[in-house]
């Protein structure tokens, strides 16, 4: 018998379950880093060595890996340990375990491979449709298919989770369910409403029109059926990195977690609220009604109640750690806090960061202040907060904490990776400063070379060159940042095997779950709010996109254009204009 | 093997105490009543003042930096009702 209880210890085949889907994700995310520094430094004009013309395939891979491989690999890693750990049982059916793993990795390579075929002329297969996989571009139907695949992958992943906590409520039927374990399965209802939607975008519409089974899609319905999804996915991200702030963070900040009936409401209102909001992402489309996008803005303002809250107890747990070890006065608790641990320090920066993207995703939201930035820089700015920052610097932090449990073997080395977090955190402080800055400018988003013939940006404080020169410096120390996280992932797992290595535990509670309602655990009614919100905000404007625009779409025809589709464009183009200036004129006639 | 909880608590103390490094630098325990978080009330005030200024900055950049930004005819009604 070892002399540790880490969780390898406990539970060495859901260890290597665990250890394989993070390899994964790491994987995606080295991939995804290479093509982040390419872009940026071609964008900048810094370094240009790819054709502009390659820029999507680019951009593809970089958001592809990134958002989807690197994220979701890291998390089905997290729900993994949180639901074996807070349960205290292994997974009841190993086999059924690393099928869902095995599904969403061929998945996730038969679309990454589909979109690296683009780089090369020697197949026809393509993908650079970019993460978003709007209509009218289309890709080859490999991608689409691996997109099922993956997603699928993920579903029957939660289906294991719920199977674990089925069979452990057989034996504990008087117990509340344990927090990680709530936040699993909350998290899981919420991605299941979600995906239905980009299922049904995938399945109905774009993998049969991709095949050649039907010749047209209606853009906005497709679109839209995205973003049912695309915002949603965003909490999908972002609840296992809360869970980390929820359940590691007051511990290793030496304290407790304030209040454990607080995170189950934050968990629930995620729940009810993710979904009925998608349509923020599309405050510029034509063709759906400003009412209905009100009504998304509504829901969306709503949200902010749960991250507020999260604000407050997570700020909460870490003061009592500090206090727990000495710290006084209102602010010089901050000093008490174990800044030397980088599992700490990256979680507490990830936080900080996020606390700026709120800011910058107040201003999104809003109906009339999303056109200021919509599409811009400013965007791109943002989600490297959230996504780039809040999650990816938690879940790099956290992994220092976790790969001495699922490898048994001690970290590499603890200075290195307080400098890398600390290196993502000034290196994100450049590059999404000067994008959100530059997007207020104007300059755009998704361009391999914005720098137009005859214009000039002009910027009233610093200089365009300015921006430029602090994103490519930025992109720069991020990237220095990803070696010293992948020199600490190889050098752990070459590391001999330790015996004293720290306990699988995650943090106790000042007010533990006997003071939550028990309805807080009735998921039936939640998910029922949910699914009838959904209902609320969804019906009416999938139906006057349908009524409109056809199932199938008018007849449109795939990138890439010809002559006569210019030509159609720039009569529809005009035609728009016209309409909107007349409808100016009348309003103003009006008011 | 695996290791319950239980045997967690029956492990010895030195096995116990290597496995709380987390806790070694703790000085004090503070319960649930003890413990009053004003250094937290004191941090989110601040970042309320900071986004309430970005607020108020927000609008010399979008309102006097720009050209009006067109509202659509909804938001008009609501702003007539
Ligand atoms: C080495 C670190 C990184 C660098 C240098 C970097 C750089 C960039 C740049 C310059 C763009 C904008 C390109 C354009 O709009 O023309 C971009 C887009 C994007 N990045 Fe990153 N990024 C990094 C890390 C991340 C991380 C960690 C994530 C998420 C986990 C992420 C997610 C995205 C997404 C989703 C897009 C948008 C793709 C699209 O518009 O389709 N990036 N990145
Ligand atoms: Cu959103």
């Amino acid at each position: 018998m070892t002399m540790s209880n880490a969780y390898i210890d406990d539970f060495p085949a859901e260890a290597k379950l665990v250890r394989t889907a993070f390899y994964s994700s790491f994987l995606a995310l080295a991939l995804g880093g290479v093509f982040g520094i390419i872009q940026t430094l071609h964008r900048t004009g810094y370094y240009r060595f790819i054709d502009s013309a390659d820029y999507y395939t680019v951009l593809t891979a970089h958001g592809v890996f990134l958002v989807i491989s690197f994220t979701i690999f890291f998390l089905v890693g997290v729900f993994t340990w949180a639901i074996t750990t807070s349960l205290d049982r292994g997974v009841e059916d190993l086999r059924f375990s690393w099928g869902w793993y095995g599904l969403m990795a061929t998945g996730i390579t038969l679309s990454g491979v589909a979109i690296l075929a683009g780089f090369t002329d020697a197949t026809d297969i393509s993908a650079s449709v970019l993460f978003t996989f709007y209509a009218p571009l289309q890709a080859h139907p490999m991608f689409y298919l691996g997109l099922v695949l993956f997603v699928v992958g993920t579903w029957l992943a939660g289906a294991d989770w719920f199977r674990s906590w089925w069979a452990w409520k057989q034996e504990n039927p008087d117990s509340r369910i344990p927090l990680p374990t709530f936040m699993v399965l909350t998290t899981m209802l919420m991605w299941y409403i979600a995906t239905l939607g980009v299922a049904a975008a995938i399945l109905l519409f774009l993998l049969p029109w991709s095949l050649g089974l039907v010749d047209s899609v209606n853009p906005l319905l497709t679109r839209t059926l995205f973003w049912f999804f695309g915002h949603p996915v965003v909490y999908f991200w972002l609840m296992p990195a809360y869970m980390m702030w929820y359940v590691l963070l007051p511990k290793v900040s030496g304290g407790k977690l304030f209040s454990d009936p607080l995170a189950r409401v934050v968990f629930v209102l995620f729940l009810i609220l993710s979904v009925p909001t998608g349509i923020h992402h599309q405050y510029l489309d034509p063709g759906i009604a400003e009412g209905f996008k009100f009504i998304a803005m509504t829901n969306t303002m709503f949200l902010l109640l749960p991250s507020l809250l999260t604000a407050f107890t997570v700020v909460a747990s870490m003061e009592h750690g500090a206090r727990q070890r000495g710290g006084e006065g209102y602010f010089g608790w901050l000093t008490a806090l174990p800044w030397r641990d980088p599992v700490f320090t990256g979680m507490a920066l990830a936080g900080l960061m996020f606390a700026a993207a709120g800011f910058s995703g107040m201003i999104n939201a809003g109906m009339n202040i999303n056109y200021l930035v919509h599409n811009t820089f400013w965007v791109v700015g943002h989600f490297h907060l959230t996504v780039g920052t809040a999650v990816a610097l938690t879940f790099m932090a956290v992994t220092y904490w976790f790969l001495p449990q699922i490898t048994g073997r001690a970290l590499w080395s603890r200075s290195v990776a307080l400098g890398q977090v600390v290196l993502w955190f000034v290196g994100m402080t450049f590059m999404s400063n000067a994008m959100h800055r530059g997007g207020l400018l104007g300059v755009p988003r998704r361009t391999a070379e914005p720098q137009y013939d005859g214009f000039e940006f002009e910027a009233a404080v610093g200089s365009m060159g300015e921006l430029q020169a602090q994103i490519a410096l930025g992109g720069i120390l991020l990237t220095l940042s990803l070696v010293l996280f992948f020199a600490n992932v190889f050098g752990t797992a070459l590391n001999g095997r330790s015996d004293e290595l720290p306990a699988n535990e995650y943090a106790g509670t000042l007010s533990g779950p006997e003071d939550a309602p028990l309805v807080l655990d009735n998921l039936k009614l939640w998910t029922a709010i949910a699914v009838v919100l959904v209902i609320f905000a969804y019906t009416f404007p999938l139906l006057s996109i349908v009524d409109r625009g056809g199932l199938f779409g008018p007849d449109i025809n795939p990138l890439p254009v010809s002559l006569e589709t210019v030509h159609l464009l720039a009569f529809v183009l005009e035609s728009h204009v016209t309409g909107t200036l007349e409808s100016i004129a009348w309003l103003g006639v009006n008011r | 093997m695996r290791i319950g909880a239980v045997d967690y608590i029956t492990a010895s103390l030195s096995e116990r105490m290597c496995a709380m490094t987390d806790e070694s630098e703790q000085r004090r325990e503070i319960g649930h009543d003890e413990y009053d978080p004003v250094g937290t009330l004191a941090l989110i005030t601040v970042y309320f003042l900071i986004i309430a200024l970005l607020w108020v900055f927000m609008y010399f950049v979008e309102f006097l930096g720009n050209e009006p930004t067109v509202v659509g005819t909804f938001l008009t009604v609501v702003g007539l009702a």
